[in-house]
């Protein structure tokens, strides 16, 4: 298995079962992911779905609120409701009447949520000294899965 | 996640046990392996999120992990694949502590599954609050390497 024998066989059967993993995944992923645009073009399609929204609050009323997801607003049932303008991020069920997400819990993202760069720039940093002390240990050469005649 | 600093000083936990420094680099690479590939597919290759739910799936880290081990020699063959599987592993678990308010970001049972599992235990806007425990055991493992005599051959 970790032989190279049929070196180009079992690298290119592993690299074809994610690839066909991804692709599945993708097609599948439609009932688990759905953009808003699809999900608001056809409710009835995606009645009951789980979805997770996040954006800032546009407007109030009585039963909940409105955010702004994916620049499409979308109404938002709950039983508490965050100020106008908020940032926040949800889990509810799409319901075709509406159509409008009833949410199962939403939360504000945190004052602190805008330092979020921070620990951007510095897994940045992380990732390029990983990789120079990868190759500190490690010297590619490309002739070793390079492809031979017979 | 983006986090990798939290990554990295988790993958340096098991890591400082190991005597080959070559075996431990590909720990630590497996623990980024599951980002590298689908951050590097999402923002370089603009693929779909959809398509890349079993690149934190162990079955799909599996693939992705045997494929990598490929690339090293073959004497090395073997433990270079534990030790990015590994590192993949330790990655969806500690992915698996945030909170995604329940819908997780690991599907450990995909293709048989689509459902994803989180412990709940970090808010994800709050991992800037982990840096300076990531380098407290950062220097904690270098700390504990020299005592154990696995220092930089």
């Amino acid at each position: 298995m970790f032989r190279n024998s049929f070196y180009g066989w079992k690298l290119g059967a592993a690299l074809a079962l994610a690839a066909a993993m991804t692709a599945t995944s993708a097609w599948r992923g439609e009932s688990i992911h759905p953009p808003a645009w699809r999900c608001l073009a056809e409710p009835e399609r995606w009645h009951g779905a789980e979805l997770r929204a996040s954006g800032p609050v546009l407007s109030l009323d009585r039963d909940g609120f409105v955010i702004l997801w994916q620049q499409v607003p979308l109404r938002v049932l709950a039983p508490s409701a965050p100020a106008k303008g908020e940032e926040v991020e949800i889990v509810g069920v799409l319901e075709r009447d509406g159509p409008c997400l009833r949410a199962r819990d939403w939360r504000r993202f945190p004052p602190r949520a805008r330092y979020r760069w921070i620990w951007e720039w510095v897994s940045l940093l992380v990732l390029a000294l990983i990789l120079v002390n990868f190759l500190r240990h490690f010297a590619f050469r490309p002739e070793a899965v390079r492809l031979k005649g017979r | 996640m983006p986090d990798l600093l939290t990554h990295l000083a988790s993958a340096r936990v098991p890591g400082a046990f190991l005597r080959d420094r070559r075996v431990q680099a590909l720990l630590i690479f497996g623990s980024f392996l599951p980002d590298v590939v689908s951050k590097t597919l999402y923002w370089a290759a603009w693929t779909p999120s959809d398509f890349l739910e079993p690149l934190h799936s162990p079955l799909g880290l599996l693939l992705l992990s045997y494929a990598a081990a490929l690339f090293v020699e073959e004497s090395l063959r073997r433990p270079a694949f534990a030790a990015l599987f590994g590192g993949a592993l330790l990655h969806v678990a500690v992915d698996m502590l945030k909170d995604n308010l329940g819908s997780g970001s690991s599907a450990l049972f995909y293709p048989f599954s689509t459902r994803e599992y989180e412990l709940g235990w970090i808010d994800p806007e709050n991992v800037v609050l982990l840096i300076p425990l990531d380098v407290a055991v950062l220097a904690l493992m270098a700390w504990l390497e020299r005592r154990l005599g696995r220092v930089p051959q």
